[in-house]
């Protein structure tokens, strides 16, 4: 079943203006925006829609508002679709709305949807390393530090839920839509990918120890590069936005990190430059905490130089 | 001798209904001071859930309308008045009170 990734991530806020502020800030691109809320779009069109947690057209909630109400996912084709309408309709209801997209609810109680994808190819300029013993990357005085660089998520990459039933969760995500389990934090949970995208995770899920533990952890998109997730982490702190997690670098996707407290009910990271993993990828199990959970970790402070 | 004594900051600079960051160290301000009423509260920036701050952005410590202390990582709900946390994932767990007075219109700490 090939599901590409992640598509737009369906949010009911309490506080629509300091929300839409945060998606703005984050660098994201606001469309179709007014009193509802309004579509916030990376490079390739993949999105945060923002909505009032009272809205009535979102599928009923999971967890106390603010949070996530429905995950879509992207698909190459109405074919891919319809199989997957199919598989769901055996045991769930699965409810098409007039744009085509299929609504359904994981085992887990997110609401899921799926489209044909609607992402788009985008051209930004090229990232370029200059490293001693290979071809130059940038070209003779062309330089790299610019306080105005230009940081645009690229793409949705993703989403945490907090599970009441990890291995039901699991098998939900591996038997009915062929995802596969890339990497294990033992006892938590599995980092997921669909059979369409090679990233190392576009779900990863964790056991919930109490009542509490609902909903969505955090989410991100993918920026350029890790200096992009330094760059665009410093000047989300300079705007006051506060650091929860990072700047670091993660051990399973590899991915650099850097986590803001939102208003979402969950974080959001910067994240950039995640590991690709096939079919032939064996997935590792390690057990959760600091030293597992990246490979380092530094925390920003104020600009200095000496003799100040 | 008496608890050693740091200032925080003037009481006229704490909103009645609202919230502010004090004592700022590194990225962080310390502790959360508001005014309800004729009282102060002051709570250490410290989520019991995973002992980060709480704040959206600097001074934003509030929920919409102002009537609870949230944590803006993942949602726990405070009462202003007592920091016990009554929704999310710290429940029935509490924010740190900060001992202190008010002399002279200013807010000491007692450490």
């Amino acid at each position: 079943m090939q599901i590409l990734g992640l598509e737009s991530l369906v949010f009911g806020a309490e506080d629509m203006a300091a929300a839409r502020t945060y998606l703005l800030d984050y660098g994201l691109d606001e469309r179709d925006a007014g009193p509802a809320g309004g579509t916030y779009e990376a490079a390739d069109g993949t999105s945060v829609v923002l909505r009032h947690a009272s809205d009535a057209s979102l599928p009923p909630s999971n967890a106390p508002s603010p949070n996530l109400r429905e995950t879509i996912y992207g698909v190459p084709s109405q074919a891919v679709l319809e199989e997957i309408a199919a598989e769901l309709s055996k045991d769930r209801e699965v409810r098409t709305d007039t744009e085509g997209t299929i609504h359904a609810v994981d085992d887990g109680g997110f609401a899921l949807g799926f489209r044909v994808t609607r992402r788009r190819k985008f051209e930004l300029p090229l990232l370029r390393f200059n490293v001693p013993g290979q071809s130059p990357g940038r070209g003779v005085n062309e330089c790299a530090a610019s306080k105005t660089e230009i940081i645009r998520p690229r793409t949705l990459s993703h989403v945490v839920y907090f599970v009441p039933d990890v291995k039901k969760a699991e098998a939900f995500y591996k038997d009915r839509l062929g995802f596969r389990v890339t990497d294990r934090f033992i006892g938590l949970g599995p980092f997921m990918r669909p059979a369409g995208t090679l990233d190392h995770h576009n779900l990863f899920m964790i056991q919930s120890f109490n009542s509490h533990m609902v909903g969505m952890n955090h989410f991100t998109f993918h920026l350029g590069s890790g200096h992009e997730v330094l760059h665009a982490g410093w000047r989300f702190a300079q705007r006051g936005y506060k650091s929860f997690w990072g700047p670091g670098r993660h051990i399973m996707g590899s991915n650099y990190f850097w986590y803001f407290n939102s208003p979402f009910g969950g974080t959001m990271e910067f994240d950039a430059d995640m590991d690709l993993h096939d079919d032939a990828w064996t997935p590792r199990e390690m057990l959760p905490g600091a030293d597992n959970s990246q490979i380092f970790l530094f925390e920003a402070k104020d600009k200095w130089a000496p003799g100040e | 001798m008496g608890p050693r004594r740091i200032k925080l900051g003037v009481l006229a600079d704490v909103p009645e209904g609202g919230a502010v960051g004090l004592a700022p160290s590194g990225n962080d301000d310390k502790v959360i001071a508001l005014k309800r009423g004729d009282k102060l509260f002051l709570w250490e920036n410290d989520c019991p859930h995973n002992h980060r701050p709480l704040e959206l952005k600097r001074h934003h410590f509030l929920s919409p309308g102002g009537a609870h202390i949230t944590c803006f990582a993942h949602s726990a709900h405070f009462s202003p008045e007592t920091g016990l946390c009554f929704a999310g994932p710290c429940a029935g767990q509490s924010l740190t009170a900060v001992p202190f007075s008010v002399i002279d219109g200013e807010i000491w700490a007692e450490i």
